[in-house]
């Protein structure tokens, strides 16, 4: 151990020639250093670097030692490093991404497996909180939904459209009980308390559908990697991890048979995270049923498309895409800052 | 006495060492001590024994306690866990005197 001479030093993100020598150090272990992190730190000998690691939220990402000084305990020392700095963020939970390959260095410091797509990507957490707690919490909500075959939809809804509401109640007639979880990270527009609460209106009228926030498990940033693979790997391994996940681990504390999906004609990320599902669901026993959607006024409704009428403020075409609900809420008060930034935004979600 | 006690933690992940954090539980919960070790087979017991009675010596009950041990000795244990339980604002018997 060569302790004496190593020191801990925080990156200063606002220095370039500081983040210059992170991302030259990175890119070294084909990662590429990402803008979007909270807080990074290096490890130095000498002045030199010899390793790194960063926070993002309560993901801990671009860890990497120096090849020659890697088994000597340099990862726990900056995973600890990270834990502590999350902590006093008042962050308890973290997790970690990485290649199955290198999975077992970080399972060595109490971190547990979520899932793993083979060769791609593995997902680890540690800390307060595990994926196990958190659907078996959900799954004593569903204990109300009625006994038989339970269907399952992953729903972003920014917003809730009639579209929607299609789909999800075709589920619910096919099958006893549906549970619908709601993206919880906030990439929309629409933020995720309104798009929670609007499912929810939307779909009051049903007995045997239970609408919950999604968590952390699924669509989220700790399942989005994007940082260690090639660009044309990101989605696959994205989308193979976060559909893994849902089907060895998700699926069975909910006790779900089907999983419902809409059919995607426009945005490549979706059409891919429905091929993985797809392939992947089946081999676990879980059905998949694609649903067309739903035509008005000769044009499939989609919640892209409510937003592009909102841009143009054709709030008369609106009306009959969306529930009296949704309606309701986007002609409210409440509602003028996001219609504000819908109209100033041409982001894809 | 407990208290509610704010989310705090202590110790490191580095060998010799131990990490612990400490959250307030449900009232009646009792202490819910989840360990991961190195070590587990051999000294698991022991270290919950160890950090049991660190908690039941300052009167915390109620507590979720998640502990990641790396092959720490006694004194460590101990004192980690004191040092958790100072941050998460619960007031030591020592404090008193």
């Amino acid at each position: 151990m060569q302790w004496g001479s190593v020191e801990e030093r925080v990156i200063d993100l606002n220095n370039e020639r500081q983040v210059n020598l992170i991302r030259s150090f990175l890119a070294k272990f084909n990662l590429t250093f990402l803008d979007r992190v909270d807080y990074t730190m290096g490890l130095f000998k000498d002045g030199q670097l010899v390793g790194t690691g960063s926070l993002a939220g309560e993901v801990l990402r671009n860890i990497a030692i120096e090849e020659h000084m890697q088994g000597e305990g340099f990862t726990a020392a900056v995973v600890s490093h990270l834990m502590q700095e999350a902590g006093r963020r008042g962050i308890f939970h973290y997790f970690i991404f990485t290649k199955p390959a290198t999975a077992y260095l970080f399972a060595a410091l109490g971190f547990h497996e979520v899932g793993r797509a083979e060769p791609y990507a593995a997902l680890l957490e540690s800390g307060m909180g595990s994926i196990d707690s958190y659907y078996r919490e959900i799954a004593v909500a569903a204990a109300g939904l009625p006994p038989g075959k339970r269907a399952c939809l992953v729903v972003n809804c920014n917003p809730f459209t009639l579209g929607h509401k299609a789909v999800i109640a075709k589920a619910a007639a096919e099958n006893e009980g549906v549970i619908v979880l709601v993206v919880s990270e906030e990439g929309s527009v629409f933020p995720f308390d309104v798009r929670l609460r609007l499912v929810k209106e939307g779909l009051a009228e049903f007995h045997n559908i239970l609408v919950v926030p999604g968590g952390k498990y699924i669509v989220s940033a700790a399942t989005f990697p994007g940082y260690f693979t090639r660009e044309d790997e990101t989605v696959t391994a994205q989308t193979r991890l976060d559909a893994t996940i849902f089907a060895q681990r998700i699926a069975p504390a909910l006790a779900i048979s089907s999983r419902y999906i809409g059919d995607e004609p426009y945005c490549p990320v979706t059409r891919a995270y429905n091929a993985a599902l797809a392939d992947i669901l089946p081999q676990h026993g879980i059905e998949i049923r694609i649903m067309e959607r739903i035509a008005i006024g000769g044009q499939p409704v989609s919640a892209s498309r409510v937003r592009s009428l909102i841009r143009e403020e054709k709030w008369d075409e609106i009306r009959p895409l969306v529930p009296d609900s949704t309606y309701r809420y986007l002609r409210s008060a409440d509602a003028v800052p996001i219609i504000d930034k819908v109209i100033h935004n041409q982001a894809r979600h | 006495m407990s208290g509610v006690l704010k989310t705090a933690q202590a110790g490191t992940l580095e060998s010799g060492d131990i990490m612990i954090t400490i959250a307030s539980g449900p009232s009646d919960s009792g202490i819910v001590l989840e360990l991961d070790s190195i070590v587990l087979a051999q000294y698991g017991k022991a270290i919950s024994q160890t950090i049991r009675a660190v908690l039941t010596a300052q009167g915390i009950t109620d507590v979720y306690i998640k502990a990641v041990d790396r092959g720490a000795l006694d004194c460590t244990i101990k004192a980690r866990t004191l040092t958790a339980l100072g941050r998460a604002g619960a007031v030591l018997k020592e404090d008193l005197v």
